[in-house]
């Protein structure tokens, strides 16, 4: 939250109401993103990335092999935890702002992860015995730029998408199950395949009549209250949420969530065609 | 109804009964999903009074169908936040916690109730005329004792009513109502064991959290978990708030019953 004069605030819902906003795009336009993955060695995959000047999240995959819980005997697990560098605010030592940001983040992505979009089935190795259980880790860098929630979604689903996991069989002796792990450092198995139905989180905020798509600090802090829309690939929603201060008409709610549905099927197109190259090497790896 | 224990029957051991049966039984249970006391468009009775607490500004207890909640507000009190924003309008923080014996087999986490903390915070603060508390906070803290479906909608309810009861000005009153689609049945306001069963048995499940405000029609609070398809979403909507104006007009005489005992 930044403080903003009444002028500058009807000067930005102005604008976005006419369609165009500070930086040129339309409402349902996204700033360019910057994603950088597979880049730090020690884990199983991760991602990094840019969004604007100034928003900056790192997503890292470490797995780890455990029993699955009585309740669950077939599936995995994934545990997410957030947390954020102390000079991510643009204002010193501001812990409220970052405080706020973590706990927004943790809530939106517990939310969809108990839901069946997360097909936690395909993490298990043997069922009772041995599972994956994917710790994932996300560091926030900077996030002066807005768009934190929607980011983490994209730099999560992105790192889950190029992840490799050694490859583990399983190979029972008199009544015991024991876990073989792999040599060979090029022989992993991919969790493209889990990843495939990952959501991506859109927020849409309502300012003044238009719906706007990815928006800045400054356009968040004027805004009317938005909407936090989890879509999967194939448009489904997971765990919507409205957020912020004000109340809506239903019209208004049914407009936004369409809007947020569109705009989600398009940045998982996106992703598919910047990640596809990736994927087709690391395919091509496994071979040799 | 064969027993599997049954040796005097000789049939293939690796199948059920239900195997054997199964031309038999109905294939698509889910479609038969009947509720046995109440239609599916319609909510469970509940309960709400006032005051029930004397240490704080003010209090509510809401109960519907199994679900109890007590609501209490403290405030409006010095904030303590620096920040400027909260110079001129005041803040709302909430604290959500579930009473040890709601879930005697399972911890509840902390995640839960930090998901349940931000929806309210965010739908009392569009209820509360926050500019007539500047630098000011006023603390809700709500108690679930038992769970039987529609928590969230009745922590909703519940925190609203206390509002009232602490005589902290308010645009509306806050009345929520959930909603279950499950493939194409949709059920108003359902219970714990129809949750469980519809999750169980149907394709994909989803459940609607909504909080409504009813004289000015609109929604201040809006949370959808499982996986369901956006077009379902303008129906379900219609038919949960069908059920508001009801509910405000049992509240609107629970609050006057309230009053009289109080000038009384």
């Amino acid at each position: 939250m930044i403080l903003l004069s009444e002028s500058e605030k009807q000067h930005l819902i102005a604008g976005a109401e006419s369609d165009l906003r500070c930086d040129g795009r339309g409402c349902l336009d996204n700033r360019p993103i910057t994603l950088c993955v597979d880049s730090v060695s020690t884990a199983a995959g991760s991602s990094r990335l840019r969004l604007g000047s100034s928003t900056d999240v790192l997503v890292i995959i470490k797995p780890d092999i455990v029993t699955p819980l009585n309740s669950a005997a077939n599936c995995g697990q994934i545990k997410i935890t957030c947390e954020c560098s102390s000079n991510a605010s643009r204002h010193y030592e501001s812990r409220s702002e970052c405080d706020q940001a973590m706990n927004m983040l943790n809530v939106t992505l517990s939310r969809f992860l108990s839901s069946n979009a997360v097909d936690l089935k395909k993490l298990c190795i043997e069922e009772s015995h041995f599972c994956w259980c994917l710790n994932v880790e996300v560091s926030i860098i900077e996030l002066s730029s807005g768009s934190l929630i929607s980011a983490t979604s994209i730099a999560l689903k992105a790192a889950l998408l190029t992840c490799n996991l050694p490859r583990v069989t399983v190979v029972e002796r008199a009544g015991e199950f024991e876990l073989n792990v792999t040599d060979d450092i090029y022989d992993c198995c991919s969790l493209a395949d889990f990843a495939a139905n990952w959501p991506i989180v859109v927020s849409v905020h309502k300012l003044g009549n238009a719906h706007v798509v990815d928006c800045n600090l400054e356009e968040e802090t004027c805004s009317h209250s938005s909407l936090l829309v989890p879509v999967t690939p194939t448009g489904r929603i997971v765990g919507v949420c409205k957020t912020d201060h004000q109340s809506l008409t239903q019209t208004s709610l049914l407009s936004m969530l369409s809007v947020g549905v569109e705009a989600g099927k398009k940045l998982h197109q996106l992703l598919d065609v910047i990640l596809e190259s990736h994927i087709s090497e690391n395919k091509l790896l496994t071979r040799i | 109804m064969i027993s599997e224990t049954c040796s005097s029957v000789s049939f293939d051991e690796t199948l059920s009964w239900r195997d054997l049966w199964k031309d038999i039984l109905p294939s698509k249970q889910k479609s038969c999903f009947k509720r046995s006391n109440r239609k599916s468009e319609e909510s469970r009775k509940f309960f709400a009074k006032l005051g029930v607490q004397s240490s704080s500004t003010g209090s509510c207890y809401y109960e519907i169908g199994n679900t109890k909640v007590v609501a209490a507000i403290s405030g409006p009190r010095e904030c303590q936040r620096n920040e400027l924003t909260y110079v001129t309008i005041g803040y709302i923080s909430c604290h959500v916690t579930f009473a040890n014996f709601a879930y005697p087999s399972k911890r509840i986490s902390t995640d839960a109730c930090m998901n349940l903390e931000s929806i309210i915070e965010d739908a009392l603060s569009s209820v509360v005329c926050l500019t007539r508390y500047p630098a000011s906070s006023i603390d809700v803290f709500v108690v679930i004792i038992d769970d039987d479906g529609a928590v969230l909608p009745s922590a909703l309810t519940a925190a609203s009513l206390a509002l009232i009861d602490a005589s902290i000005d308010c645009y509306d009153v806050l009345i929520g109502s959930s909603i279950l689609i499950a493939d194409d049945i949709m059920i108003v306001d359902p219970t714990k064991a129809e949750e469980t069963q519809l999750e169980n048995t149907a394709d994909s499940c989803s459940i609607l959290n909504i909080g409504y405000l009813p004289n000015f029609n609109q929604i201040a609070a809006f949370l959808q978990t499982g996986s369901c398809s956006p077009s379902k979403v303008a129906d379900a909507l219609q038919k949960s708030i069908s059920c508001i104006p009801d509910m405000h007009a049992t509240i609107r005489f629970f609050v006057a019953q309230y009053k009289n005992n109080k000038n009384s």
